[in-house]
């Protein structure tokens, strides 16, 4: 390429970028009471905006000021930049283009400006070519915006004016998830979504996008609607935000297990964020991965338990076991209740399942008295398989929240359906995700 | 051919326009030929020799003491102030002026600067000998909007009473009055933007804690009196003044100290049953909530105004529909800035609803819905409503200032360039505001090379109409000085 000097082009190039405009007031805020001695701070050409009301003295302006620095640019935010090519000359130039691509370390993408800058125009004197640029950022690291003219000169030379503006894009925010496996198929995701930036911005939406084969429930409302987070989702640098979601598998895959452990995608994070006057961005995680079941042998449902029973009741829930490997079994089941001073219930079972086959099934239903007032823990529960001669402790069958027998009970916190599996362990374990532009 | 650029980009920092430094001086045309050959569509509107006015003092009618909705009390319950049991007795307040003459006009230096001395004689603003000499001039000076003028007018008065230039650290007699000249001066200069003045006079005040500041320090002279002789917008504007030289969290301490004693005093009216003089000292309370609140907006931290928003401004019972409306409405605005949008929809909705019932919105309602659709990046939308708010008040700067902003943002600088210089054309006193100025040079440096030109002609016009500007001239045009 040629270079030329600057300054013997016969039109300019110039750039600005437009992130939103700020918001500010008329200036320092001075006051007086009317009986000091000026009376009143203010000059009759001050009187703008709306005036006279109490709120006056607050600094929250009214006048939009046009950005006076690049400022920063985040993943997932939008790049917008005004273009405008000038003739800086007393005579028309011809065939004038426009080009602006944008270039980052992998890609080099070309941004469109309107009709008038692809096909060559003549430029007035003293006429502009311009028009606003837009791109969401889909990369961090450097970016170089490339602008180019090509024009002819009156003797009818091409000439070619070319600008580079770099720029760096920064990672807004930090996403750790934790996976719960619950009881049943239920799943627990935590997200933490942290404020990587220099200033504060507000968490506009975050949401579980559920994949094909699960739902997706979030819990991050009380029950009138409103987010639990008092003040907005309003993120200061540096600060965290947690969410939380429950996972089910939808109809399909929740019956069969195998197939359960082969969907392990459950769903995308979509996180749109504002920042100064709403300038917005949005990112989505990856994929996210539940976590996989660990090899088992049988699953223990419990369905129908109640959440809470009165003191003195019986407390009687129905359990189901399944076979899930390859081989038939014969299960001997086991409750065992401490005989101690403390212990929490009284009842025990000791009994004989008929032959199960591989992927069969068989319920049955096991009693308790409890004896003790608060949460009551129904453990351990002892299979063993007679066949193999193989013994599966289950720690924890299930709880119940005992009450007294005056307590009013409310009907509609009853749990039907809690299943465990035989090697249920706490699994979790954080994991910082990768986001990406949508 | 990839590597090349980053090569060529590595001696080139960022810059947020072409340097102005590059510019061929040839291409600098003449302010007056600005329209006449490589302007097609925009120009003609505005030339500082098709201006043929000046700037036009007000008229300046004086008005009763106290304002129609002022609460009355009487001196006793204004100057309330318990005399600070620790005061250092010793140290007095011993304030003098920092300058030896009077305060420069940037305005004229710059002029004189990129102009020419010759340029000057179309300055007519308020001099100091335009007016009385005395507080009506004052008085007169500060609602012209001469505040430099008033600056220097309370200097000399001040020199009177013996508290003049070089006087700092010399026993001075403190008088209701000599202490409203000193209030008057630094609240000018805060208004100014005169920030290292302001805080070089104000520092022999401290807080406003030294004895010799209250009536109780001259028993004879005051017939055994009480309470601050210093007013208490003095003590607000010194609890404040941190906030300007960037440090907003010792302002919050000072503020939420001058809150803690207003609300004692309101609390001691109340256990008097003298309803007037605690409904005085709850908007004195409510006053010092809102610079709290200025605080918070500088430090980013929106719960204390969210809690202070909700829990004591909005609680007051006599709060008239009106001040609901405006709170409602700034609560919002703060709530954009941050970008909650959802928020400032529901802070406006409420503001909205407050309004008379099958009244039409008014300037209040648009200029918030406007600011709405620009934070959802709808700037034609926000156009139209800005521009139906002006049908409501024409001429006015901030909402064609918005308008014009509005217009870049959606491709078309010529016509923002144009609105810009239609609103100066209109009423150039009113509407050579910094950020419209502001506005309007970014406009000029973005649209050409020639850019130069324009600003002096901006100045041109600020020489004539504009008696200050609280930033200086050379950020407001974006003008490079000349070393």
């Amino acid at each position: 390429m040629e270079m030329v000097d600057p300054d013997a082009h016969l039109v300019a190039l110039k750039v600005m970028r437009l992130m939103r405009p700020t918001l500010v007031g008329v200036g320092p805020v001075v006051t007086c009471e009317p009986t000091d001695l000026v009376q009143k701070f203010s000059s009759s050409q001050e009187s703008d905006g709306i005036s006279g009301a109490c709120a006056e003295t607050l600094a929250a302006g009214q006048v939009l000021l046009l950005p006076q620095s690049f400022g920063s640019i985040y993943l997932g935010e939008t790049f917008a930049s005004y273009i405008c090519v000038h003739n800086t000359t007393a005579n028309p130039v011809e065939c004038v283009t426009v080009k602006a691509d944008l270039q980052s370390n992998t890609t080099r993408i070309n941004l469109s400006m309107h009709e008038n800058a692809k096909s060559p125009v003549t430029l007035a004197p003293g006429g502009t070519i311009d028009d606003v640029i837009r791109y969401e950022v889909k990369e961090i690291g450097t970016h170089i915006l490339v602008c180019e003219v090509n024009y002819s000169t009156p003797a009818g030379y091409a000439q070619s004016l070319r600008k580079f503006f770099k720029f760096q894009v920064l990672k807004p925010l930090d996403v750790k998830t934790k996976f719960y496996n619950a009881e049943i198929d239920e799943i627990y995701l935590e997200a933490q979504v942290q404020n990587v930036t220099t200033s504060p911005f507000c968490l506009e939406k975050v949401e579980l996008d559920g994949s094909e084969d699960y739902s997706v429930t979030p819990l991050n409302t009380l029950p009138n609607g409103e987010s639990v987070f008092t003040v907005k989702h309003m993120l200061q640098p540096n600060n965290s935000c947690q969410f939380l979601y429950c996972i089910k598998p939808k109809g399909d895959i929740a019956k069969d297990i195998d197939t359960l452990r082969q969907f392990n995608n459950v769903g995308k994070l979509d996180i749109v964020w504002r920042s100064n006057l709403g300038e917005k961005g949005r990112l989505q995680t990856s994929q996210l991965q539940r976590l996989p079941f660990e090899c088992k042998t049988l699953r223990l449902e419990v369905l129908d338990a109640k959440n809470t029973i009165k003191i003195g009741t019986i407390f009687t829930f129905n359990c189901r076991v399944t076979n899930t490997s390859e081989q038939a079994m014969k299960l001997n089941v086991r409750l065992v209740a401490k005989f101690s001073p403390d212990s929490q219930y009284t009842g025990c079972a000791d009994f004989m399942l008929g032959l199960l086959q591989s992927g069969e099934s068989a319920e049955f239903p096991l009693s308790v008295c409890p004896s003790k007032l608060g949460l009551v823990k129904i453990s351990p529960l002892i299979l063993t398989n007679t066949l193999q001669n193989e013994q599966f402790t289950i720690e924890n069958v299930v709880d119940v929240f005992v009450v007294n027998s005056d307590y009013d009970n409310d009907p509609t916190t009853h749990q039907n359906k809690l299943i465990r599996y035989e090697s249920a362990g706490s699994c979790l374990n954080q994991k910082q995700i990768q986001l990406q532009v949508v | 051919m990839s590597n090349k650029i980053s090569e060529y980009f590595a001696n080139d920092p960022p810059s947020f326009f072409d340097e102005l430094a590059n510019k061929p001086k040839s291409k600098d045309l003449p302010a007056e030929g600005g329209s006449s050959s490589n302007n097609t569509c925009s120009g003609t509107n505005m030339m500082s020799n098709t201006f043929t006015g000046f700037f036009q003092p007000p008229e300046f009618v004086e008005t009763p003491e106290t304002g129609e909705d002022a609460i009355k009390v009487t001196d006793e319950v204004r100057n309330l102030w318990e005399l600070p049991r620790e005061s250092e007795s010793g140290k007095l307040i011993m304030p003098g002026i920092h300058l030896q003459n009077d305060l420069a006009d940037p305005i004229s230096v710059a002029v004189t600067q990129h102009l020419g001395e010759a340029e000057l004689s179309y300055r007519k603003i308020l001099r100091v000998d335009d007016v009385t000499q005395d507080e009506r001039g004052l008085r007169t000076l500060i609602h012209a909007g001469c505040y430099r003028t008033a600056v220097n007018l309370t200097g000399r008065l001040l020199t009177i009473y013996g508290q003049g230039y070089g006087r700092s650290g010399q026993p001075a007699k403190h008088s209701p009055h000599s202490l409203q000249l000193w209030f008057t001066r630094l609240a000018l200069l805060a208004k100014l933007g005169e920030f290292e003045l302001l805080n070089a006079e104000a520092e022999p005040f401290g807080q406003l804690r030294s004895a010799d500041v209250f009536y109780d320090f001259y028993p004879e002279m005051y017939n055994g009196k009480s309470g601050s002789i210093a007013c208490f917008s003095f003590r607000l504007l010194l609890a404040e003044l941190p906030i300007y030289l960037g440090k907003p969290h010792i302002a919050l301490d000072r503020l939420s100290e001058l809150h803690v004693t207003s609300r004692e005093i309101k609390e001691h009216y109340n256990s008097l049953r003298n309803k007037t003089a605690e409904e005085f000292w709850q908007r004195r309370c409510e006053r010092v909530l809102h610079s709290i609140i200025n605080c918070g907006l500088m430090m980013k931290k929106f719960g204390m105004i969210d809690d202070i928003m909700e829990g004591t401004l909005l609680k007051r019972s006599n709060l008239s529909k009106e001040d609901q409306r405006s709170l409602y409405s700034a609560w919002g605005r703060i709530y954009l800035q941050i970008g909650d949008i959802f928020g400032a929809e529901q802070k406006f909705a409420v503001s909205r609803r407050l309004r008379e019932i099958n009244s039409s919105p008014d300037l209040r309602d648009l200029v918030d819905k406007g600011l709405i659709a620009v934070a959802k990046n709808d700037f034609p939308e926000a156009y139209v409503i800005f521009q139906k708010a002006l049908h409501l008040d024409s001429g006015n700067t901030m909402i064609l200032n918005n308008m014009g902003v509005c217009l870049l943002y959606a491709g078309k600088l010529k016509d923002a360039i144009n609105l810009y210089e239609r609103a100066i054309n209109l009423n150039p006193q009113k509407s050579l505001n910094e950020s419209l100025l502001v506005n309007l040079s970014t406009l000029y440096e973005l649209e050409s090379n020639n850019s130069k030109a324009k600003k002096y002609n901006l100045l041109r016009l600020i020489n004539r109409y504009k008696p200050d500007l609280n930033i200086s001239i050379e950020i407001c045009l974006k003008l490079q000085t000349i070393n």
